[in-house]
């Protein structure tokens, strides 16, 4: 699990799986907001389905990286959870006041 | 009063000023210091506060945080990707115990990462309690324990929710 060096094998599975969990994840958001049938709908499927989606893929980036970038890359995780928590609040918030003035 | 914003200003100042200096390999101050004066100025004008919290009971708390994160991410998916997904979509009212404004902010931001809930925002009535307006995916599902667990959680976490002679 060395940085630059070669991976266990036990490390590739488990970063591969991390990885395809987070694609999955982008891959389900994505169809969500094909398929969802309003605009609030939608921003369920964005704010919760991309978050862990991007957790997972930094958790199996983590495995080819050293500490600090491990931390920074955390560190981006919390910043893109809260900015996509308060957006998506506004967001609802901004739709419904349109929606009732109609 | 005043020590206290003080001390948050100066708390979140650092606190600002060390996540730009990671991100950012301790470049581009130029840019960030008008940032940060607009930062002060929102901060003093909004009496945003700094909330006191229970270490003891932040890993329970981050813990139950990231359980319904990954339940909430789960049952989008689950539904995005059903051959006939189940939608029963509609506003909700939630009268909240929480009582602080800072508090409630909070709920209302976490509960958009919630199994089947996103919030819009609170009403204020006196007559009545607090309410949170929800959207949520499913009207006829049990979205309420959800929410109820996350407000216990965060009376438990921060220190200004809970009153005197309250057990944990």
């Amino acid at each position: 699990m060395s940085v630059g060096g070669e991976l266990s094998v036990i490390s590739t599975l488990l970063s591969s799986a991390l990885l395809l969990t987070g694609l999955l994840f982008f891959i389900a958001g994505s169809v969500a907001m094909l398929r969802f049938p309003d605009s609030y709908s939608r921003l369920h499927a964005v704010t919760k389905a991309d978050s862990l989606g991007l957790g997972s893929i930094i958790a199996g980036l983590m495995f080819y990286c050293n500490w600090w970038q491990n931390l920074l890359m955390l560190l981006i995780w919390l910043l893109v959870l809260a900015s996509g928590t308060v957006s998506c609040q506004l967001l609802a918030r901004f739709c419904k006041t349109k929606q009732d003035q109609a | 009063m005043i020590f206290q914003r003080m001390t948050d200003m100066a708390m979140l100042s650092i606190l600002a000023a060390l996540v730009w200096a990671a991100l950012t390999q301790n470049q581009g101050w130029w840019f960030f210091l008008p940032l940060w004066l607009l930062m002060l100025i929102w901060q003093y004008f909004a009496r945003l506060t700094l909330p006191s919290v229970r270490l003891q009971v932040l890993p329970g708390f981050i813990w139950f945080f990231f359980r319904q994160l990954v339940l909430g991410a789960f049952d989008v998916g689950w539904r995005a990707l059903a051959r006939e997904p189940q939608f029963s979509p509609q506003w909700q009212s939630y009268s909240m115990s929480l009582t602080k404004p800072a508090s409630q902010r909070l709920l209302a931001s976490l509960i958009s990462l919630l199994p089947g809930t996103c919030s819009a925002g609170v009403e204020q009535d006196p007559q009545q309690p607090d309410q949170l307006l929800l959207h949520v995916l499913d009207q006829h599902a049990d979205w309420q324990t959800g929410v109820r667990a996350l407000e216990q959680q965060l009376t438990r976490l921060l220190k200004q929710e809970t009153r005197a002679g309250d057990t944990l």
